[in-house]
């Protein structure tokens, strides 16, 4: 009769609390090299920062010869949480090439109030809670914009709006950034450090 | 009318019959074999909390769980845990990253578990591996909380007070926080972390009426998270390891019944059931199922 496997104290005992402890070392290493939020990962880091991966604000922009345009939703497909949590140089070059390679359309602030029922939800609510938004759209066409955030937006042609005309810009590239949250609680304000970015030019513009 | 065997002369035959009625679920309750309970809730929790889109994966899982949910033997199998291990790892390696703690520790339970039931002392091997993995998981999560700067300064609790929705009941009926505010609070975030420029700065004001309780809920858990650890990495032959299973649920009831954290909760309490020591104290597996029965009462009843 074959006798049951067993296996020798040693490593039943230590096998689980050692592959616990090497999950933790390789997220904390994560976390000081790709810039990995300490709360997922595998090393325990919950309920300890604010930078939660949800927290980090991902920005893409294409670059024009007219400046640059935040692209409205950004779509990287199923690595997008990835550059969230752990925006290695190799997945933030991977994002920028994707949306570098892309056709945009590109709109002008003046054109913002032509375009805004196409406008996400949030986007309108941001516009509508900026002060400085509201301030230049009050002051009608002596208003200026200059200076204001986003300077540009750009959108994929399959979602871009129906109505206004978009830019003759020249798209030259794209980038995209990571940023962190943090918290002051004296000032109450809630701030963002960039952690990461990467640019990548056009096909045409490369040549 | 024949009486009961808990009837006793002199005694109110309705009052009894309460007695029997609350006695024996607790009596089975004791009688419980803890293995089989501490195991049968983390299989039912893989099952529950597997979020993995890939259907090979869930096919998996579901395969090599329900199964053993259903038959004894095959829940005592040590390569059903195995095989469990195996695919969860297999299930992370893309999202590794991404993936939430309590993945990780019921993947790291699964494989304790497996070698435990290889061992030549299989329940004295699991209890070893439950007491040792929660220790070890707490002491990690007091570490990361001690050096972290965001945390020791207040900040992280001032901000999750207002911005995270598990924090919800304490920020509202305890601090006496307006919920339309916080709620307009969350969404002005939500919408400035998606368009705002993050070079700038959003204003996120604590009422005056909050201020005392995040470094009471910053304090208080690193104190209960450093308990915990300690309790259970000691040896178990000194005095102070025998006080774990009262940190624990100490934990588990100032914690998870305040925030609705249902996962991490639940494979934390079927690791607390496996290992506990009957010898010390009858009660601790009844103490564990109603810390478990609140956990679940505070994640699916809305407050």
């Amino acid at each position: 009769m074959r006798r049951p496997l067993r296996l020798p104290q040693w490593l039943a005992y230590s096998l689980a609390p050692v592959v616990l402890v090497l999950g933790v070392a390789v997220q904390r290493y994560n976390v000081a090299v790709h810039h990995q939020t300490q709360w997922t990962g595998g090393g325990f880091g919950m309920f300890s920062t604010v930078d939660v991966p949800g927290g980090r604000a991902l920005r893409a922009y294409v670059l024009t010869d007219h400046g640059e345009a935040l692209i409205v939703e950004p779509d990287f497909g199923e690595t997008t949480r990835l550059v969230y949590t752990q925006p290695t140089r190799s997945r933030l070059d991977a994002a920028a090439r994707h949306l570098a390679g892309q056709d945009w359309r590109v709109y002008e602030p003046a054109s913002y109030q032509t375009i805004w029922p196409s406008l996400p939800d949030f986007l309108q609510r941001y516009f509508q809670g900026s002060e400085a938004w509201q301030a230049a759209w009050n002051e009608s066409a002596a208003g200026s914009t200059q200076g204001l955030y986003p300077a540009h937006l750009a959108f994929d042609p399959r979602r871009s709006p129906h109505s206004g005309l978009p830019a003759d810009a020249e798209i030259e590239g794209a980038r995209v950034e990571v940023w962190r949250p943090f918290y002051d609680p004296d000032a109450e304000q809630l701030g963002w450090t960039l952690l990461a970015e990467a640019t990548a030019p056009t096909d045409s513009a490369a040549r | 009318m024949t009486p009961t065997s808990d009837y006793s002369p002199g005694r109110p035959l309705a009052t009894s019959r309460m007695r029997s009625l609350v006695r024996r679920p607790v009596d089975a309750l004791l009688g419980t074999d803890l293995f089989e309970l501490g195991a049968a809730m983390t299989l039912v929790m893989i099952v529950l909390s597997l979020h993995e889109p890939a259907w090979q994966v869930q096919l998996a899982v579901a395969t090599l769980a329900v199964p053993a949910l259903v038959l004894r033997p095959l829940m005592r199998h040590a390569w059903v845990w195995l095989g469990l291990a195996g695919v969860l790892a297999l299930a992370y390696t893309q999202s590794w990253p991404q993936q939430n703690n309590h993945d990780f520790l019921k993947l790291y339970w699964c494989l304790g578990l497996g070698a435990s039931l290889l061992a030549v002392d299989p329940a004295k091997a699991v209890r070893f591996n439950a007491r040792v993995l929660i220790g070890l998981c707490f002491l990690f999560a007091f570490l990361w909380k001690a050096l972290s700067p965001d945390y020791l300064s207040g900040a992280f609790f001032n901000y999750f007070l207002l911005q995270d929705t598990r924090f919800g009941l304490l920020a509202e009926f305890v601090a006496g926080l307006d919920p339309g505010a916080l709620m307009r609070g969350r969404i002005d975030r939500v919408v400035y972390t998606a368009f705002g420029d993050p070079a700038g700065t959003l204003t996120v004001p604590l009422a005056a009426e909050a201020r005392w309780l995040a470094p009471l809920m910053t304090w208080w858990t690193l104190l209960i998270e450093g308990a915990v650890a300690i309790a259970f990495l000691l040896p178990t032959r000194l005095r102070a390891s025998r006080w774990r299973d009262a940190v624990l649920l100490l934990f588990v009831f100032s914690t998870y019944v305040v925030a609705p954290i249902l996962y991490f909760a639940w494979i934390i309490l079927a690791m607390g059931i496996i290992q506990c020591e009957r010898e010390t104290f009858r009660y601790w597996p009844g103490l564990y199922v109603a810390a478990f029965v609140l956990v679940l009462m505070r994640f699916y009843v809305p407050v």
